[in-house]
């Protein structure tokens, strides 16, 4: 029992920790909150459905042109609405990115995604048995993307020009700027990037929870909590903080009695209070960064 | 002097002539019978609404084209959009009762709504027949002017759980339930009943509306080795622990309640195999049933074009469990006449589309039979297939 619920917490913790890398990613350049991610997820996974029920897409393409929207879509959000908006507070801009979730939610309904859809597995076939310890291929499937984001994007910040544009950017912005760095449109890859990572989230996602307005919206509130355990700022620090959160929550709701296991999301927030007590910067952010520059 | 007295008198002459003045019996005139009722049009939830709304208005219109009223009096089927928003629905009623006067609230849909003007229903004692909506507090205890006409949940918790042990036969009963008003009250239910019968529940997990990962539930499952479990679900979730426990290799068997549908089957897949779940009317397009198909003919004559669903089904049956009621009043028609005549309904079924349904004066529950079900694919279609009626109040 034990072995099975940490190995079904770290596929749900993965998934968790891909949704909260998205969410980081934006943050760090453009110190914006997306409340709007898990809407933008459900809508570039609900685009890919859409393709591959209605128009006979092959799946991997319907996937494929959901990373594509997603990218697409974080460039609408940046240079279409929130550049138009620059001057004004942040927290204000929180507030922009849950309106524009709203307002994606609205256009998914109007085309159609009124009540819960099933949504395509890309593998799915028989679970591997180790020992008493079942896996299914999705599982692996998101354990092995949660690794190759991860990695891509320790690649992008360590080797690429844009990304150690913006790494500058997150340390930095003025200085950045000084020294030629085109803070706009790092701040518009930020977006694209941070959306596409929220778009293969969400097709990953959705297999297990199916697709409807609000379900990426509870898995996003898990990615907030993983991003801040993990110290908002770290990209790995989101995926572990995610893996962290999915097997404490899978060895509360197993080990706990009826009548409390219902509170284990009361739990997981409470322990992330407690890890801000004790580690201010979360399990592995930075203590200089975040800060405005 | 003169001319105020002519004023007056022609002024009581108007009011006579509708019947407001001299007749004792609201909403009742010699022509006339206003019902009222609340209906949802708009918004969110209109698309149960609409052929709520069409279900019954067919058959009320049927009746004054084709019936020629009742005892010589037109029906006027008032039913207002409350938005299924609870405020508007205290405006509405308000309206119904103040302005327009009905002779009773029918067809009204929607729980919030009713609970928010539940007292104001009490104080008027208007009468309340074939309300849409699973609420036990029409039927429990007994309002002499109201009658529930669709299962509540102390029909599907305690059909779930007896549908287990007595027909199923399992010693080992588990529950897995969402912890919200109407999980709770069908667990309360399910707990009760499984006490009547000698037995606790080997396994109770309770999880919130919000849930995204099933897997830990499932192996509390699996670890209980309940032969049986009841799911008091919404579609989804059932969907989604259905899935989890058939990852894990442990296929109980699954009771549900109405929530399931065969959408289950779109959800789950092969997984949801097997699942029982209980109704309570025919499809309205099952090819099979006499009953059903003048049922279309007549919806089909006021709404052309439009498939009959199981929504409209249930509002066109409980327009005609008004009419008859109405019918049976006799032509002198009071509110008093009008619950008598419902309180002597016996083994009522609307021709075989609901099970039958039988109002004494310390009963209004409607319906207690359900019509269990199971997921089923029969050559290569997933259907869900009848196989057993139960009433719960004969398996005590």
């Amino acid at each position: 029992m034990l072995a099975q619920l940490i190995v079904s917490g770290l596929a749900a913790g993965s998934l968790y920790g891909i949704m909260a890398l998205g969410l980081i990613l934006i943050y760090k350049t453009t110190h914006i909150l997306n409340f709007g991610q898990g809407d933008m997820a459900m809508f570039s996974t609900f685009i890919a459905l859409l393709l591959f029920q209605s128009y006979g897409l092959p799946l991997l393409a319907a996937l494929g042109a959901a990373l594509v929207t997603g990218g697409l879509l974080g460039i609408v959000v940046d240079r279409g609405l929130l550049r138009w908006a620059k001057n004004a507070p942040v927290t204000s801009l929180f507030i922009a990115t849950l309106g524009i979730g709203m307002i994606l939610q609205a256009i998914a309904l109007w085309m159609g995604l009124i009540d819960s859809r099933p949504f395509p597995y890309v593998l799915r076939g028989r679970p591997l048995f180790i020992g008493d310890v079942v896996l299914r291929q999705h599982d692996l499937l998101v354990f092995g993307v949660a690794l190759a984001v991860s990695l891509l994007f320790f690649i992008v910040f360590k080797f690429t020009k844009v990304g150690i544009a913006m790494r500058a950017t997150s340390q930095n912005k003025r200085a950045a700027q000084l020294m030629g760095i085109n803070v706009g449109r790092i701040g518009t890859w930020s977006w694209a990037l941070g959306l596409g990572t929220g778009a293969i989230a969400g097709c990953l996602v959705a297999p297990i929870v199916f697709l409807d307005l609000q379900s990426m919206i509870f898995v996003m509130i898990k990615a907030i909590a993983a991003a801040v355990l993990g110290g908002f700022t770290s990209l790995p620090g989101a995926v572990v903080g995610g893996l962290v959160l999915g097997v404490i929550e899978n060895l509360f709701s197993g080990y706990m009695p009826t009548a409390i296991a219902p509170l284990k999301t009361t739990f997981v927030f409470t322990l992330i209070i407690l890890v801000l007590v004790v580690r201010p910067h979360g399990l592995l952010g930075e203590r200089s960064a975040g800060g405005h520059g | 002097m003169k001319r105020i007295l002519a004023v007056a008198m022609a002024a009581a002459c108007v009011v006579g002539a509708s019947g407001g003045l001299f007749a004792q019996t609201p909403g009742v005139t010699d022509t006339t019978i206003k019902l009222g009722s609340f209906i949802v049009q708009s918004g969110p939830v209109a698309f149960i609404g609409v052929p709520v709304m069409r279900g019954a208005q067919a058959w009320y219109n049927y009746v004054n084209d084709e019936l020629g009223g009742i005892h010589g009096r037109k029906i006027e089927f008032l039913a207002l959009d409350d938005g299924f928003n609870p405020a508007n629905t205290v405006a509405v009623m308000k309206r119904l009762v103040e302005q327009e006067n009905i002779f009773a609230l029918v067809n009204p849909l929607g729980t919030i709504g009713m609970a928010a003007v539940w007292t104001y229903i009490l104080e008027n004692k208007l009468p309340v027949v074939s309300p849409h909506m699973n609420w036990l507090t029409l039927a429990s205890p007994t309002v002499p002017h109201v009658f529930a006409l669709q299962p509540n949940n102390e029909s599907f918790g305690r059909a779930a759980a007896q549908y287990a042990v007595k027909e199923l036969g399992a010693k080992r009963v588990a529950i897995a339930v969402v912890e919200d008003a109407m999980g709770t009250e069908l667990l309360n239910f399910a707990l009760d009943e499984l006490k009547l019968q000698g037995m606790q529940p080997v396994a109770v997990i309770k999880y919130p509306g919000t849930e995204t990962s099933f897997s830990a539930y499932a192996l509390t499952l699996r670890q209980s080795r309940a032969e049986a479990v009841l799911l008091f679900s919404y579609v989804s979730d059932a969907a989604k622990l259905i899935v989890e426990c058939d990852l894990l290799g442990f296929k109980p068997k699954f009771v549900g309640i109405n929530t399931i549908t065969l959408q289950l089957y779109d959800l789950a897949g092969e997984a949801a195999e097997g699942v029982i779940f209980p109704g309570f009317g025919t499809d309205p397009q099952d090819p099979t049933s006499e009953a059903a198909a003048a049922m279309r003919a007549v919806y089909a004559r006021y709404y052309p074009g439009e498939l009959m669903n199981a929504y409209a089904m249930i509002a066109y049956v409980g327009a005609q469990m008004v009419t008859k009621a109405l019918m049976d009043a006799g032509p002198n028609l009071t509110r008093e006449a009008f619950i008598a005549a419902l309180d002597a309904f016996t083994d009522w079924d609307a021709d075989g589309m609901i099970p039958p349904v039988t109002y004494r004066p310390d009963d209004h529950y409607g319906i207690k039979t359900l019509w269990m079900n199971q997921l089923k694919t029969v050559n290569g279609v997933r259907t869900a297939e009848f196989i057993a009626e139960w009433d719960w109040t004969k398996h005590r």
